[in-house]
């Protein structure tokens, strides 16, 4: 019998699918990529590093909603939403360093930081993002809405 | 008796959703109060005395793990059962955890009726209450 490797995709898939009843799927282009949102979390303990993430405003309200079990329409602040994309980093990197680095040991996470990314940002962002060699990328469309999520460890 | 509970945790997603559950899971919730981190959960408890505490671990001003510490430090609440709901999920925090004498533990994300199932227990044998029968699998 043969172990699937867990990679940074399919781990911060399962993750989310359990947390949501949101549909996950692999893009078949990340072209166009416009995000609004940009979050981050720091960890520390065994292994240090980041994790950030990055997506449509959008994406951020019908996350909140479903998780909430509200429609989206109904959403009543930006607050919620932003909390619940933060809620979704936490989520994901305490389940992600558990699984890709250490079970045994506990890593410390910071409070996610969530972000508006001015238009003339973005390429900055790219930039900062992909400048470190360690760091891992991963594009999933969550409920067809690309989401960018970045791995970055300290050497 | 009706069972009141304190949720605390800094996403007022988390919340929001405990407490959703809850409603889903207890035949009879009484009050439910939140607080976003361990100071305000503290200054809650000080005011009103709760059946069951469910707390976070990673919160900024004062975590899950000094919460604890603290309640478990004071006689009047020291007795109270407490559930950890965390994405930390290390053998070590769980060993950790278990040593300052929580009731149960839930890594996030969880599902609701993985909630029911650790309150059923730990309501029976604490309180002799019955959660409710209906299936809580979906919000």
């Amino acid at each position: 019998m043969t172990t699937k490797p867990i990679t940074l995709t399919s781990a911060i898939s399962e993750v989310i699918e359990n947390l949501t009843m949101m549909v996950v799927d692999d893009p078949e282009t990340c072209e166009n990529f416009a995000p609004q949102l940009r979050g981050q979390i720091e960890f520390t303990g065994p292994v240090n590093g980041s994790l950030g993430i990055q997506c449509s405003e959008n994406l951020a309200q019908k996350l909140a909603a479903n998780l909430l079990g509200v429609e989206q329409e109904t959403m009543e602040t930006q607050a919620n939403a932003w909390d619940a994309l933060a809620e979704l980093l936490n989520v994901v990197c305490g389940n992600l360093v558990t699984s890709l680095y250490d079970s045994e040991r506990p890593f410390n996470l910071s409070s996610p930081q969530i972000n508006v990314i001015v238009p003339a940002q973005i390429d900055d962002n790219k930039e900062q993002s992909y400048s470190n060699d360690d760091s891992q990328r991963a594009f999933i469309l969550l409920d067809d809405e690309p989401v960018e999520f970045v791995l970055s460890v300290k050497k | 008796m009706s069972i009141d509970i304190l949720i605390v945790d800094d996403s007022i997603t988390i919340r929001a959703m405990t407490k959703k559950a809850l409603a889903l899971s207890i035949s009879d919730l009484g009050q439910v109060y939140e607080a976003e981190n361990g100071i305000l959960a503290l200054a809650r408890l000080a005011e009103k005395k709760v059946d069951l505490i469910i707390t976070d671990l990673n919160m900024p001003r004062m975590d899950g793990l000094q919460l604890i510490e603290k309640i478990k430090r004071q006689p009047n609440l020291a007795d109270i059962p407490i559930i950890v709901v965390s994405t930390d999920g290390s053998t070590e925090r769980l060993s950790e955890l278990e040593h300052q004498g929580i009731r149960g533990y839930l890594r996030k994300p969880f599902r609701p009726e993985q909630l029911k199932e650790i309150l059923s227990e730990i309501l029976e044998t604490t309180y002799d209450h019955q959660t409710h029968n209906t299936d809580v699998g979906d919000f």
